[in-house]
């Protein structure tokens, strides 16, 4: 298995071969650690060209190993249909000279760090059109004909089941995501057709440049269910980065349906988006727990996941604040 | 903490107290340490020091906030916070959400007032 820089480098000579014909690979770094895979950064060169490339594969011992492959298959079939995503080069199963599972896309340029994408003055034009960027590559993405890749991607049939069953089953008792489970799982809002859905399309996952959205990133997440989970998730609190702006820190949920639905997307009305906003902050609070369970139980020990426990305070808060026996 | 400092005279242990020495790391590494640090140094040191001020906090607050939310519990009756969340799934009080989500709400407030009091938004909180 390919562990170090160089055996990476020329695994991906390897792999690059039937498609680029002979490379050097110049510039290899790995860019992050995903809690199921690794993203690594390199050119390659021959002679006068150069191709800016991205390489992530499979974490070694990673619970869904087969997951890079399945993003490689959504990212053509998106990119096909409309979706802004960058152009996938080649892919691979394992056993390949990787090691495991991978993906190589073209690298773009652009910045995707929310506090800059909401800060840097030289953004203000992609801010100015940040919901309706959102709200058209979300109605491209619920537009892509699902039959190619049913069977690959997961179906999240009842969204609140899975979520709840994830909640109870950390054995943490938090009285007020009880109350919202039971008040969710009454006030279901009637159910649309299944699609698919980004399942983490939110600020953090957007590359964003001056003239607005230039990659929509993270497929890993993807899935078959429900488009409205896309709209209550981009608008959680979590992800507007302590700006007030309903959606990422910067628009408003109502400019947001508008335009979703006039880029072809449903009608959704604004109580319909509270309640998937919602199941939302109780999939934040889901994540929460994790991390810091994994602080906890001395699977991954640092102050920062520790510190996520206390957000769940926030998650509470924000829950009863979107609880409509509060509000009366 | 100035309450700590005089009711150790009957203590074992000597100055500075718990929360005194966690006010001395704090200071250190928000006032010290954090400002020379670079990159994800800098970063860790400042959600370091925030941890304590969370641990402060809490140490300043505990024991009042832990007898209200007693109260609180009895109020609803339940004995404690897995009491409460089994009678919630059992629906013992969909007929009661008024009172629990009064009580839910002052625990809240009660969490993100040690947590994180600055994600509080007033204008959206109930009268």
């Amino acid at each position: 298995m390919s562990t170090t820089t160089s055996d990476v480098a020329a695994g991906l000579r390897e792999v690059l071969r039937p498609v680029l014909g002979d490379r050097e690979i110049v510039g290899l770094q790995r860019l992050s650690a995903g809690a199921n895979r690794e993203t690594w950064s390199f050119d390659a060169v021959a002679g006068d060209s150069i191709e800016r490339l991205i390489m992530q594969r499979a974490r070694g011992g990673a619970a869904q190993p087969g997951r890079c492959s399945v993003e490689a298959l959504v990212l053509r079939h998106a990119r096909s249909g409309g979706v802004t995503v960058p152009e996938v080069l080649v892919a691979g199963e394992a056993p390949n000279p990787l090691g495991r599972d991978f993906t190589i896309v073209g690298r773009l340029v652009g910045e995707s760090i929310a506090r800059r994408i909401l800060r840097d003055p030289d953004l203000e034009s992609a801010r100015r059109r940040f919901v309706a960027d959102c709200a058209r590559e979300l109605a491209a993405i619920h537009a892509l004909d699902p039959e190619p890749m049913l069977g690959r991607l997961t179906e999240i049939s009842d969204p609140v089941d899975s979520q709840r069953v994830a909640y109870e089953g950390f054995d943490d008792p938090h009285p007020v995501f009880d109350l919202a489970f039971r008040w969710l799982t009454d006030n279901r809002p009637p159910a649309v057709g299944s699609c698919v859905v980004h399942g983490d399309f939110r600020m953090g996952n957007l590359l964003i440049d001056e003239a607005g959205i230039a990659a929509v990133l993270d497929w890993e997440l993807c899935h078959i269910g429900d488009p409205r989970g896309d709209l209550g998730w981009l608008c959680a609190r979590a992800w507007r980065f302590g700006e007030s702006g309903e959606v990422g820190g910067i628009g408003s949920k109502a400019e947001l349906l508008e335009a979703y639905e006039a880029a072809g997307g449903l009608r959704v009305g604004v109580g319909e988006l509270r309640w998937w906003e919602l199941l939302a902050t109780l999939r934040w609070g889901n994540a929460c727990l994790v991390m810091v369970d994994d602080h906890r139980r001395g699977r991954s020990r640092s102050v920062e996941l520790a510190m996520i426990g206390r957000r769940i305070a926030e998650v509470e808060y924000d829950t009863l604040l979107l609880l409509p026996e509060l509000v009366r | 903490m100035s309450g700590e400092r005089s009711e150790r005279t009957n203590w074992p242990h000597d100055a500075p107290g718990p929360a005194e020495l966690v006010e001395a790391v704090r200071d250190y590494l928000s006032d010290d340490l954090g400002p020379r640090a670079t990159g994800r140094d800098r970063w860790m040191s400042r959600v370091a020091a925030n941890a304590l001020t969370v641990a402060l906090r809490e140490l300043g607050a505990g024991e009042v906030d832990a007898a209200r939310h007693r109260r609180r519990l009895k109020a609803l009756g339940v004995v404690d916070d897995r009491a409460l969340v089994d009678a919630i799934r059992a629906g013992e009080f969909d007929n009661r959400r008024h009172d629990l989500v009064g009580a839910l709400w002052d625990t809240t407030i009660a969490k993100i007032e040690v947590a994180n009091p600055g994600y509080r938004d007033r204008s959206l909180e109930p009268g």
